[in-house]
């Protein structure tokens, strides 16, 4: 199919959107947007479909005669009850397994992560970074801690340092959040000027 | 029944998974339980699109508003439905539709926000307390640092910015992980003793 | 009205127009601005380099077109590199859109750098069932694959999966991601930690702030932060892209979003000044 009429649709897209803010909300806009409600949502079952489930029943069922693979198509169709309100409730049935077996993985594999983030906070103090650090994390858990009140001066002192700390983090996650913002409009910006209008260098 | 079927299935699942992976039992069974889990998931994929078929065959029948554009999202959603399932994600058609739809209009409607961000720098982002100052000091050091202009004004914008993210925000990360990882394991402890039953709000 | 009273009830359209301008005219006259290296950059391409010839990376796409300006230059000059070395790549998705975003890019990559599908790199599509899956992988690859490529041909023809049963027999796992809850600390909790697979991670800039204590503790080997990292990336292996030329544009925004917060602050602190200096109940002036 033409890359030149690839490009033209993009740049259309791209424009009708920005319609939005340039403008105001109009019904390019929302074509637009209806556009991409569409076509990701039809993606989304074509690849679940193509890439998992019709190879799955063509092996598992199909091929190796794995019968017992049914069962689990059967409990994920139960989530489509929800849909009729007489028998909505049956829908927990499936939520209630994946919740069972969420729960278990939590249970079994969240502690290697938390254990290897606590060893890796307990620093050598020889040096004022990971003083720094160790101070850091210990005051940003007392911050967190509202199971009693805390009144003592150093409590209050630490809770205080703590804070800090986490609107130092915040001021840095406020950086990155504009920094991948603006590098989303470059980047639409960029196919604009290069490959739309041809007015930069690729 | 209706709150304990689903709550014997949670607690099943979830001791079986638990007693077999701390005590290296039955390996094949938590395997086989993984792929139940995996394919009941993905067997689910169309639920989204029941939803959207309903919601617009409503607004279309009521002529609410964009009913018009009801139609066509139904339309393009069935039509490229269609075209995937029979021709496959791979097909030129399919993945040109692909390339010149949904990946502009998902890497522009995000980029929207810089607009919005722009406009709130001059409008909203005030150092009115202490606290706002020094996240402000902190987001502009590293928007400094972060950018290449930074370091040519001023190389120390660059060893600030390396010091607040390796040492004071990982320090505040790192905290913050330990109270989510304890929070979400005593969530699972409670979801496992059907203290916490979260899909009980399903079909009422 | 004083100038700051003009300029805050200036309508924003204003400031979208100055922001798109000052974001276009670096890409139109670039600066060339020099880029420094950072370590989370320099540590994911020497883990890179210290796979072993001819050794496998296991990649996993885990972002949507909405990331594709960030991450899609990581994508681009990983592949750059490990084909440099004649490293092989097994990718896969766990997000719908992933595997789609990342097949034109890969293939223009691989086609160019003379290598052969199927034989150096594979795209085995969109995965669903997330950290199971992840787990699924370990316990038995061509399961969890669901022993197809993205275009459905079974895996036993495609020469790269010979040998390749398990995420274990990977010299190396990468995960390139920007969706929440992040899929990279789900790799670490189900594949890195218990199994001991060395982990990279590419991701987006707002992302890497909550990433970062797992670089610092070791348990990502590496880290590219956003399109400075791209671009960094891009820089220490010789392969200029769009990240690189992308800096400049970045900068001057970055500047602009300074200018504004100075002056906000400026004109605000005019304005409580004005106000505790007015007379009660209005004056002469």
């Amino acid at each position: 199919m033409s890359a030149t009429l690839q490009i033209w649709l993009s740049a259309f897209f791209t424009i009708a959107i920005y319609t939005l803010v340039l403008y105001k909300d109009n019904k390019v806009f929302r074509f637009a947007e209806t556009v991409m409600i569409g076509i990701t949502a039809a993606n989304g079952i074509v690849v679940t479909y193509h890439n998992y489930i019709r190879p799955v029943v063509a092996v598992d069922i199909v091929q190796q005669g794995k019968y017992l693979q049914l069962i689990p198509i059967l409990i994920g169709l139960l989530m489509y009850t929800r849909f009729v309100r007489s028998i909505a409730w049956v829908s927990r049935i499936p939520m209630g397994f994946w919740v069972g077996v969420g729960a278990a993985y939590i249970l079994t594999r969240n502690p290697g992560v938390f254990i290897s983030q606590i060893t890796a906070s307990f620093l050598a103090l020889n040096k004022l970074n990971n003083v720094v650090f160790v101070v850091g994390v210990i005051s940003v858990v007392v911050y967190f801690y509202f199971t009693v009140p805390i009144r003592s001066a150093p409590m209050k002192g630490m809770t205080t340092l703590g804070k800090a700390f986490l609107l130092v983090s915040f001021g840095a996650t406020f950086a990155s959040t504009v920094m991948s913002r603006i590098s989303l409009l470059l980047g639409r910006l960029q196919f604009l000027l290069q490959d739309w209008l041809r007015i930069a260098g690729v | 029944m209706k709150k304990t079927l689903p709550f014997i299935l949670t607690f099943v699942s979830a001791l079986t998974i638990t007693v077999c992976v701390f005590f290296d039992l039955a390996p094949a069974l938590v395997e086989e339980i993984d792929k139940w889990f995996i394919l009941s998931g993905a067997v689910v994929c169309c639920i989204g699109l029941v939803n959207l078929t309903t919601v617009h065959a409503r607004n279309i029948k009521r002529r609410g508003r964009d009913w018009d554009l009801s139609y066509v999202l139904l339309f393009i959603t069935f039509a490229y439905l269609v075209l995937g399932i029979v021709a496959g994600p791979t097909h030129p058609l399919y993945a040109w539709i692909f390339d010149s739809t949904a990946v502009p209009l998902g890497a522009t409607f995000y980029s929207v926000l810089s607009f919005y961000i722009v406009s709130a720098a001059y409008r909203a982002f005030r150092a009115k307390t202490r606290d706002a100052a020094i996240l402000l000091v902190s987001g502009i050091i590293v928007l400094l640092g972060n950018a290449p202009i930074g370091e040519v004004i001023y190389p120390g914008f660059g060893t600030a910015t390396k010091w607040i993210m390796d040492i004071a925000n990982t320090a505040a990360m790192r905290a913050v992980i330990f109270g989510a990882t304890i929070g979400s394991f005593i969530t699972a402890i409670r979801v496992f003793l059907g203290i916490d039953r979260p899909y009980t709000a399903a079909g009422e | 009205m004083s100038i700051w009273e003009k300029l805050s009830s200036l309508d924003r359209r204003y400031y979208y127009v100055v922001l798109i301008l000052v974001v276009a005219l670096p890409i139109i006259k670039p600066w060339g601005l020099p880029i420094r290296v950072g370590s989370t950059t320099e540590d994911f391409w020497k883990t890179v380099e210290a796979v072993p010839e001819g050794g496998t990376i296991a990649l996993a796409i885990d972002y949507r077109s909405d990331c594709i300006v960030e991450l899609n230059p990581q994508v681009v000059t990983l592949f750059r590199q490990a084909f440099a070395r004649n490293l092989k790549i097994i990718m896969w998705s766990n997000v719908d859109e992933g595997a789609n975003v990342t097949e034109p890019i890969t293939r223009a990559v691989g086609n160019e750098m003379g290598k052969t599908y199927g034989v150096d790199w594979v795209n085995l599509g969109y995965k669903p069932g997330g950290e199971v899956t992840m787990k699924k992988m370990v316990d038995n690859f061509w399961e969890g694959a669901a022993y197809v490529d993205m275009q459905g041909t079974p895996l036993q023809d495609l020469p790269i999966m010979q040998g390749f049963s398990s995420l274990r027999d990977a010299d190396l796992l990468i995960d390139m991601m920007a969706v929440v809850p992040s899929p990279a600390q789900n790799y670490l909790k189900m594949v890195s930690i218990p199994y001991g697979i060395p982990m990279a991670i590419g991701t987006t800039a707002i992302q890497a702030p909550t990433e970062m204590p797992f670089y610092s503790s070791g348990q990502y080997k590496g880290m590219l932060a956003g399109l400075r990292g791209a671009a960094e990336y891009e820089f220490l292996t010789r392969n200029p892209g769009s990240a690189m030329m992308g800096m400049d544009a970045q900068s001057a925004a970055h500047i602009l979003v300074i200018v504004l917060i100075a002056l906000g602050n400026i004109g605000h602190m005019m304005d409580k000044k004005k106000r505790a200096g007015a007379p009660v109940g209005g004056g002469s002036k």
